[in-house]
């Protein structure tokens, strides 16, 4: 037993809204549940109740259009990411993100919208996200709202939710499609592990971004860069964003290093 | 054949470890309070807040001990729960009962260590400094390293570091404690030496050994962990039971696990090496400076073997080695396969490699000429017979077309500039024996039952190596009996007694031996039997397959009639074998001997590459040859050689176990201690088995496995340093393990790429 | 709470906690056959089957799996046997630990995957440590095994 709660699994968003309304900041989503347990285990996180967000039938979808782009709800899985052909097509970068989130058996529980609401500094899925330009869409029984992820993150394990709100919905927008990306994670054994530094970089439109994490107190991004920038100018402008600290991974300096060396190479990979 | 479809019940989920098996009514659950800090003096243990939670939590002190409150045995510093002091984060300091584990950790983090922090050392030099010592250091000296040194067209010092390593044992550690009528103590711990974890049971309940019995099942890994450290769970547990009067279980989680038990010994050392103008080494001078830890276990056993093992592979005629065992506040450093010979073949190799960076002579030249020889002495006075160093090194050498390999490495290096590569070659000469001399004996006890099926008890504790498989392929061949109608129990005191740990790589040596000598008085009660049935003298009865045979001729007497026929003439069918490894002395005093029954022998050759930016690396292939002589199981052998490899190459490159300069573990979770996984291992692996060769220490010619090839993942650190000197010569070289990608890092800062 | 689980095709209904994870309910109604690894999901060893997807059961509450089918390794028993011999054959059957974790994630693998590359089992595994192997014999083992399938 990892402490007293009570499981609350709602099947409709208004029995939702309403479980989060009557628990205020007791409450604590789960969603794919890997990082959440792990949390209550360790004692960071103590909700009395944890609210299933799973059995929402709609929860489950990943949808796509040319004209709205990719949307990805709460209960998508990593896995479902990584299966799905029009997001292998049109996103690539995100798969490429997912493919190094902890292992197979974790990637079948752990869902997109989970790994980012944990605002965890080593997020996998985040550097895809903040490079995508995507949407955090917020919801909650005041209504809807939607924010760029630039802007999500807060601090350590700290986002903009409110109490009764839910990340409802990632959306990337359809200006991003097509953009070419790639991400490298830097990890001490190649399968599970936590990340050193992850570093994305896209391009579209004449617009580079580079997005870090494990570099920050959150995933950071930099700001809309020339896409023919010189490399020395991108890696400068990624070390303006990053403050990185020594832990038992790896130390400060080591960070920073491996950010630059991967900024240079992956600007070579998209650029060929 | 019997023994796979009994392997593949693991398979089947069909194993029952410690925590799989049924408990007694009214079993209770221990959890342990663990210290949060690394030394301080105990002034009060509080537990009004652990009882006030449940009413069946009951919290146990080092005061509630009844008998002697110790279980350490090579120096008595280990006190069962501490009484005034603990001496590192994470030592369990009380112990707590209730009716679920929940409830007991729950509980055991409620009570409150009132104490008085005191100072804390965790660096083996500063104990060293201190004169802080858990005994008195050893010394092996052998001609004169002073005036050698005067004559050598080289000498080069150094300093050598190796990190410690975690077990990862995947079954945690636990024992399940019960009193039986009478006050008899009853006790399955997941132990290596479940004679140890009955005397440390019986001295700290107050009872003689008769009193406490103790059983040993499958183990869920130990490599080591579970040798001397088994005693503590088992003996918390049978305190629970005794004091409660409840059967108790105590089984720890991986996190309880990584912070309160011990680890590889890290080692500093210091080495000063001396040669000739071609290479020959004629002298050697080294001091290893042991991280003990915190309790004595079995420290100076490891700096034994590391003392003997100083000049790894290779005949030095001047040696002088000193090794010290430095007490500091970290967990009590403990046995892991190889058992403080990796820290000395990483000395020696490192000292070869810094004479071959300053003489200009290759690595391999060097191991080649210096590699032992037979008759040769070792500094230690052993002589050294059926030696395989160089017919081992030399079919490495051809098998990899090494010097081709080389050239080829160095025209890849050439071409590419991100990517570097390098090779290396590890030669191993292992001793087999305990090298505390006494421990070098078992025991086992033989029935064979009225319907011809055989039962085997030893003290061989089964943890993977499949030692029982090895076993029963022992008694099989020797009572000439099919392996299906033989079966090898689990351990317990109770059928063979004081037996010693299933390590030091000797359990099927040791127990297969006793094994044997046991069918061997049942067979020669037995050919009397079928002589007198036969009509023919003893002397010409063979037993095989399960037939009788005269003359070389099958009979038609099997042997399940045998044995009715036997055991209907009142023929004793059981038998109690006991062997004593032959041969062995050592002076301690004079530090000269034969400590070894043998020697296992064997070379290993690495590539890696570089990523030249990151300092990341790949295995590319590792290739063996390696002495088993006649292999009881060549699956099972080739299986212990990749995993040793596994670990050795984890111990040099990956596993990272880290203490605060408080002495706070930082690497006591499976997320922050990364060991191999199924990428981490090389692209290609080939072992090849040299010939078999005579080898009478042992059952039917075979040798010991388990740690042997442990130290070939030392070539995987010089493999890697090759390749960063191909991308950085100018690098300065350093030899620390593990080699994790920081550090190449490191090296590579500033490199022109 | 209680919860209703179909293990092994047979349906159970459990009295637990809410915050009981699946690998402690299972364990506790009797499936001992799931082992416990490092309770934080970076080991696969208590991995079972959810639904037919592997997952490790120690990141999974017990609400979770309320109504879902559960496959340890004794609701595979026959398949298990054989790639039991494949794995003993090639000396990667060793303590025996991760074996059921391991023995499942291949199973999945092999109805998820058609003749994946050694790099492809590589990844697909990587969630299960084994101490005693150094992987080698697992993955000939896997190797045969996903062979001998196609014959």
């Amino acid at each position: 037993m990892l402490h007293e709660f009570t499981y609350g699994a709602p099947v409709t968003r208004e029995d939702l809204f309403k479980l989060l309304d009557d628990h205020g900041s007791e409450a604590k989503i789960l969603a794919g549940g890997t990082d959440l347990l792990v949390n209550i285990r360790n004692g960071i996180m103590k909700p009395a109740v944890v609210v299933d967000v799973k059995k929402i039938p709609r929860y489950r979808d990943i949808s796509y259009s040319v004209q709205e782009g990719l949307v990805i709800r709460p209960a998508v899985t990593i896995n479902d990411i990584l299966r799905n052909h029009e997001i292998q097509e049109n996103y690539p970068l995100l798969q490429e993100c997912g493919h190094d989130l902890a292992s197979y058996q974790i990637r079948n529980r752990a869902t997109a919208i989970g790994n980012v609401v944990n605002a965890s500094p080593c997020s996998d899925m985040a550097p895809a996200l903040l490079c995508l330009g995507a949407q955090a869409v917020i919801a909650s029984s005041n209504g809807t709202r939607t924010l760029p992820f630039s802007g999500f993150f807060t601090g350590v394990k700290k986002t903009v939710l409110q109490t009764g709100e839910v990340l409802e919905a990632i959306a990337i927008p359809a200006s991003a499609r097509g953009a070419k990306g790639a991400y490298k994670k830097l990890k001490r054994i190649n399968g599970h592990d936590l990340g050193i530094v992850g570093v994305a970089v896209s391009i579209k439109d004449d617009i580079l971004r580079i997005a870090v994490s494990s570099a920050a107190p959150t995933p950071v991004v930099t700001p809309d860069l020339p896409a023919d920038i010189p490399a020395e100018d991108a890696v400068a402008a990624t070390m303006n964003i990053i403050s990185p600290i020594s832990d038992v991974r790896c130390s400060k300096e080591y960070r920073e290093f491996m950010v630059g060396v991967f900024v240079r190479r992956l600007l070579a990979e998209v650029r060929k | 054949m019997k023994n796979i479809a009994e392997s593949a019940l693991n398979v089947r989920g069909q194993t029952q470890y410690i925590d799989d098996l049924p408990e007694p009514a009214g079993c209770l659950q221990a959890a342990v309070r663990l210290s949060d800090s690394a030394h301080g003096r105990i002034i009060a243990i509080k537990t009004d807040k652990a009882l006030a939670l449940d009413p069946s939590v009951q919290v146990i002190t080092g005061k509630d001990v009844p008998g002697v409150n110790q279980i350490g045995f090579n120096k008595p510093d280990e006190p069962l729960l501490p009484e005034h002091e603990w001496e590192y984060w994470g030592q369990p300091v009380a112990l707590v009962l209730a009716k679920n584990r929940e409830t007991a950790r729950a509980a055991a983090k409620l009570v409150e260590i009132e104490g008085e922090e005191l100072p804390v050392v965790t660096d083996p030099r500063e104990a060293a400094r201190n004169s802080d010592f858990i005994l008195p250091s050893r010394t092996i000296q052998c001609g004169d390293t002073e005036e050698a040194f005067k004559h050598c067209a080289y000498v080069i010092e150094g300093r050598v570091e190796s990190g410690g390593q975690e077990h990862v044992y995947l079954e945690t550690q636990g024992a399940m404690a019960e009193v039986r009528e009478g006050g008899k103590v009853f006790v399955i711990s997941s132990t290596q030496g479940p004679s140890g974890v009955q005397r440390a049971i019986a001295q700290s309940l107050g009872l003689p050994m008769n009193m406490v019995e103790v059983e040993a099942r499958r183990l869920g890994g130990a490599f080591g962990g579970k040798e001397d450290q088994a005693a503590t769970w088992a003996s918390l547990a049978a305190l629970g039971a005794w004091i409660s009067k409840k059967p108790v279980k105590l089984y720890l989680n991986r996190h309880e696990d990584m912070r309160a038990t011990g680890k590889r010994h890290p080692y500093s050392s210091d080495f000063k090496i001396g040669a000739a103008q071609d290479g020959t080494i004629l002298a050697f001078e080294a001091d290893y400076y042991q991280n003990s830890g915190s309790t004595c276990d079995l420290s100076p056993a490891i700096l034994a073997r590391t003392v003997l093992h100083a000049t790894g592979a290779y005949k030095i005629p001047n040696v002088r080695v000193t090794g010290y065992m430095c007490k500091t506040n970290l967990p009590s450093f403990t046995a892991f396969r190889g058992f403080g010979a990796p820290q000395a073949f990483f000395v020696i190799e490192s000292a070869i490699d810094a004479l071959s960076q300053a003489s200009g002579i290759p690595v391999v030249e060097i191991q080649k000429k210096n590699l032992y020889r037979e008759g040769d002495s070792t500094y230690f006075g052993m002589e050294m017979e059926r030696v395989r160093a160089h017919e081992a090194f030399d079919r490495l050498l051809e098998k990899t077309q090494w010097h081709s390999l080389q050239a080829e490495i160095s025209d890849f290096n050439h071409k590419s500039r991100t990517v570097k590569k390098g090779a290396a070659i590890i030669p191993v000469c292992f001793g087999i024996s305990f090298t505390k001399l006494p421990m070098n004996q078992a025991g086992a006890l033989v029935h064979v039952y009225v319907d011809g099926s055989v039962l085997v008890s030893t003290g061989a504790i089964e943890m993977g190596q499949q030692v029982s498989r090895k076993i029963a392929t022992v008694v099989s061949e020797t009572l000439g009996v099919p392996l299906e109608n033989i079966r090898v129990e689990r351990t317990t005191t109770l059928t063979v007694a004081n037996t010693v740990p299933t390590a030091a790589s000797t359990g099927s040596d040791l127990n297969g031996m006793a094994a044997r000598i046991a069918c061997l008085e049942i067979k020669k009660r037995l050919a009397g039997k079928a002589g007198e049935l036969l009509g023919a003298s003893p002397e010409v009865v063979r037993f095989e397959n399960g037939m009788i045979f005269k003359n070389d001729e099958k009979t038609e007497l099997s042997w399940k009639d045998l044995i009715v026929k036997a055991n209907e003439a009142r023929i004793d069918l059981s038998a109690h074998g006991f062997y004593a490894t032959p041969d062995l002395f050592y002076d301690m005093k004079a530090e000269r001997g034969k400590p070894f029954a043998y020697h296992v022998y064997g070379a290993a050759a690495v590539v890696a590459t570089v990523d030249t930016m990151r300092g990341t690396y790949d295995l590319e292939s590792v290739s063996i040859v390696h002495d088993i002589g006649h292999s009881l199981d060549i699956s099972v052998d080739r299986g212990q050689i990749e995993g040793a490899l596994a670990q050795g190459l984890g111990w040099s490159l990956l596993e990272d176990l880290r203490f605060g300069t408080d002495g706070k573990p930082m690497s006591d979770t499976l997320s922050t201690y990364k060991v191999p996984d199924i990428s981490f291992m090389p692209r290609t692996m080939d072992i090849e088995f040299l010939p078999e060769i005579e080898n009478p220490a042992t059952p039917f010619n075979s040798k010991a496995v388990g740690e042997p090839p442990l130290q070939y993942g030392i070539a995987g650190y010089f493999a890697i340093l090759n390749a960063l000197r191909a991308a950085n010569p100018a690098g300065k070289t350093f030899y620390s393990i593990p080699l994790t990608p920081e550090k190449a890092a490191g090296f590579l800062d500033g490199a022109e790429v | 709470m209680t919860i209703s689980l179909k293990v092994n095709g047979k349906p159970i209904k459990v009295a637990c906690n809410p915050g009981d994870v699946l690998t402690d309910v299972l364990r506790n109604a009797g499936f001992v056959e799931v082992k416990k690894g490092c309770g934080t999901g970076n080991c696969g060893i208590c991995t079972v089957l959810l639904d037919g997807v592997p997952v490790p059961s120690c990141s999974l509450i017990a609400g979770r799996a309320d109504g879902h089918e559960i496959t340890t390794i004794r609701g595979v028993e026959a398949e298990a046997k054989e790639f039991a011999d494949f794995l003993v054959a090639e000396g990667a059957d060793q303590c025996g630990f991760c074996s059921p974790g391991f023995t499942l994630n291949v199973l999945a693998m092999k109805k998820e995957l058609k003749s994946p590359s050694v790099d492809e089992i590589k990844h697909y595994m990587a969630g299960n440590l084994c101490r005693c192997t150094g992987y080698e014999g697992q993955l000939r083992a896997v190797v045969k095994y996903l062979e001998a399938q196609h014959e």
